[in-house]
């Protein structure tokens, strides 16, 4: 029996969230049986009783914490290693100075584990610059995958009106919508299209010039819904490491991409590697006019059609779950 | 014009190899002597190659050890640092008396360049002709910018040596372009086989993690009844750790042979010591998996002329080599399934795999011939 253990999981809904049913999924798929454990606190993990971890056979965790925090060791531990996690960093300075004074043997947990899964190389070298030695026979740099199975490609009008962007994120500083809203409002100034951008928080934008629609709280066939209808994705996330947040991966970009639609991306964190640019989508540096005007001269109908197109083909070869299906299957 | 030749290594690597194929080219009109580091480990190989293809040994300088370990990461060694430090008077000494008879220096390296810069700190103005075989590192090349090249009189003396554009890109970053040339490494002599169907994959890399080599385990492990079944019988890793110097690729070989016990890949092996001829005559199928960017990637140029296709993540310098569907097969790092999809294209279209060996073939000469030209005149 394998311990899955995970910080999120329905009714909320996010990233980990969904990381967490995909893996389920997979679980299923190669017979793994398996328990689920939820938990909601470094409270949680450090109660969780002993002798019942013992009794796994191997301890799956969606979120390296459960690693780092567990109340004894356990001989097979598998880790995601995703991202904010590593930078040991609390706005709270009491738990951010309780962060930095378990960083070691925070490391010396993930060191022990028996596999760690890292979402991106650059999360893999970040977690190395804070100490981690690394142990290529133990860590591995795997791209995150996502279910793309009966999923076709959805092929756009790029020259259709509304041109749709959507940023499928929440407000919080780091995820930059003051560069989302200037590059959409760019983008219409150059190309003398209507543009609009579709979110999905609570909170009202508003610009000026482009149109802003909020679909608060979509589940996940709403957002899929809505990255199908828009032209782009948008992940133009800032690193905001000092503060304890970066972009690991991304994994927007590829649910968007398995329904043909490519994403603009900032040149941070794991986004280069999540979106391969002029091939899968775009990364810019930053959204100056300057730079957008460059991204936007470059893009023809056929341009597009081509990224579109390639995007979606190497994120069902290359992201769907059949992948993990065959690491997990040969390291499980 | 009388060189002094100053090699990065007393070992034989890639970079030695094609410095010496370049240098061959021009011994007819100019006097070359090459110099190598004297280190602890064996220098045979290297001047066996030397009196092969130059037709001397080459002659050791003196390089303090405690300077040369200094690692990639750039951590020091501290003690072997502060004694090498403090013997450097009597180090340049040496060095005015042994190399006062040339006219200029040719360096290979940084560690090699490291001997005419520390001349000039005492008044040598010869002319120094910088051959990178690497990726300027920002931090050393600000204080050289600083130190030797803060003027137009000072950055005269330097002619700069890119053996890619990729190189020459980033070394525009310190440096006047007009003053920088790209010269693309020589292979050297290499016989073209007939490669048949796949069966014996090479990998051809020092035994570093930036070359990817444990991402390739990872594909085998992940794909290993899927390759038997193609006819691949055998994947072999060429290569030994090269450098002297401390890293993150001190362990390296063991977490790979870890990863190959784990998962009883027993169709795998790790060999050193070949030499280039005896190890393309022996694969079906390169695979070029560094994770970083290359400067240059000689072993692709090899593999070309010696008829084996390719298949490279083509990053940096390796991009200009490896032309997608035309000189070669591309793939993504950190993708084990993309290069699975590419090594089964290649096993199992005949077609495209000729055509690609073909293109790869003619693009190799095309390069030695645009090497020679660009090799001519170098010192004049």
């Amino acid at each position: 029996m394998l311990l899955l253990t995970t910080p999120d999981y329905p009714p909320k809904w996010g990233g980990l969230t969904t990381h967490t049913l995909n893996v389920e999924k997979v679980l299923r798929a190669l017979g793994v049986d398996y328990e689920l454990f939820h938990w909601k606190s470094v409270g949680e993990i450090a109660t969780f009783p002993t002798k019942k971890l013992q009794n796994f056979k191997q301890v799956l965790n969606i979120h390296s914490g459960f690693h780092m925090h567990m109340p004894a060791t356990h001989p097979r531990v598998i880790n995601f290693v995703n991202g904010a996690e590593i930078l040991f960093y609390s706005p709270n300075m009491m738990k951010r100075l309780i962060k930095r004074a378990l960083r070691r043997h925070s490391l010396r947990r993930v060191e022990s584990a028996h596999k760690n899964i890292f979402i991106s190389d650059f999360t893999f070298r970040t977690l190395q610059a804070q100490g981690l030695r690394a142990d290529y026979s133990r860590d591995i740099v795997f791209p995150m995958c996502v279910e793309t199975s009966h999923q076709v490609l959805c092929r756009k009008d790029f020259q259709q009106d509304p041109l749709r962007f959507i940023c499928v994120a929440r407000d919080v500083p780091h995820k930059n919508f003051r560069g989302v809203i200037d590059l959409c409002e760019e983008v219409q100034r150059r190309s003398g299209r209507k543009v609009e951008l579709i979110t999905v928080t609570d909170k009202v934008f508003t610009s000026p010039t482009i149109t802003i629609h909020s679909h608060v709280n979509p589940d996940n066939n709403e957002r899929d819904r809505l990255l199908k209808s828009a032209h782009f994705n948008l992940l133009l996330s800032l690193d905001h490491s000092h503060r304890g947040f970066f972009e690991g991966f991304g994994q927007i970009v590829q649910e968007a991409g398995c329904l043909g639609t490519p994403s603009i991306v900032l040149n941070t964190g794991g986004l280069p590697e999540s979106v391969h640019h002029g091939e899968t989508g775009w990364v810019i540096s930053d959204t100056s006019p300057e730079s957008v005007g460059q991204l936007w001269s470059n893009l023809s109908k056929n341009t597009y059609e081509r990224v579109s197109s390639v995007c979606f083909e190497h994120t069902v070869t290359s992201h769907g779950l059949e992948n993990w299906k065959r690491l997990f299957g040969t390291i499980l | 014009m009388k060189l002094a030749v100053l090699l990065n290594s007393n070992q034989l690597g890639g970079a030695e190899r094609s410095v010496i194929e370049q240098l061959r080219l021009q011994r007819d009109h100019h006097d070359l002597t090459v110099f190598f580091p004297e280190l602890p480990s064996r220098k045979e190989e290297l001047c066996s190659f030397l009196i092969k293809r130059l037709g001397a040994p080459g002659e050791g300088f003196l390089y303090p050890l405690g300077l040369y370990k200094i690692s990639r990461s750039g951590a020091l060694a501290l003690w072997p640092l502060i004694i090498a430090v403090l013997a450097v008077p009597l180090w340049i000494f040496q060095l005015r008396r042994q190399f006062q008879r040339f006219d200029g220096f040719y360096v290979n390296g940084n560690k090699a360049a490291l001997i005419p810069l520390l001349l000039r700190l005492f008044g040598d103005r010869r002319p120094i002709f910088w051959h990178f075989r690497d990726f300027p590192s920002p931090r050393f090349f600000t204080l050289i910018q600083r130190v030797f090249w803060n003027s137009p009189e000072s950055r005269s003396d330097f002619t700069l040596i890119a053996n890619s554009n990729a190189v020459k890109i980033a070394l525009t970053s310190f440096f006047n372009s007009e003053r920088i040339k790209t010269i693309y490494n020589l292979p050297g002599e290499l016989p073209r086989r007939q490669v048949g169907e796949i069966h014996r994959i090479g990998v051809v890399a020092m035994i570093a993690p930036w070359k990817g080599l444990h991402e390739v385990l990872q594909m085998l492990a992940l794909y290993r009844s899927e390759l038997k079944h193609l006819g691949v019988n055998e994947v072999v890793f060429y290569g030994s750790s090269l450098y002297l110097t401390d890293g993150e690729h001190r362990c390296y070989e063991a977490e790979l042979r870890h990863w190959m016990t784990e998962f009883k890949l027993d169709f795998v092996r790790l060999e050193s010591g070949l030499n280039p001829r005896e190890i393309f005559q022996s694969i079906d199928l390169l695979i070029h998996s560094s994770i970083l960017p290359e400067p240059f990637g000689r072993v692709l140029v090899e593999a070309m002329k010696s008829g084996v296709p390719v298949i490279s993540t083509a990053l940096g310098g390796a991009a200009e080599l490896v032309i997608p569907d035309f000189t070669g097969l591309t793939y993504l790092p950190h993708h084990p399934s993309e290069l699975y999809q590419k090594i089964r294209l290649l096993v199992s279209n005949e077609e495209l795999r000729h055509q690609l060996i073909e293109q790869a073939a003619h693009f190799a000469d095309q390069l030695e011939n645009e090497v020679s030209r660009e090799t001519q005149g170098l010192f004049s």
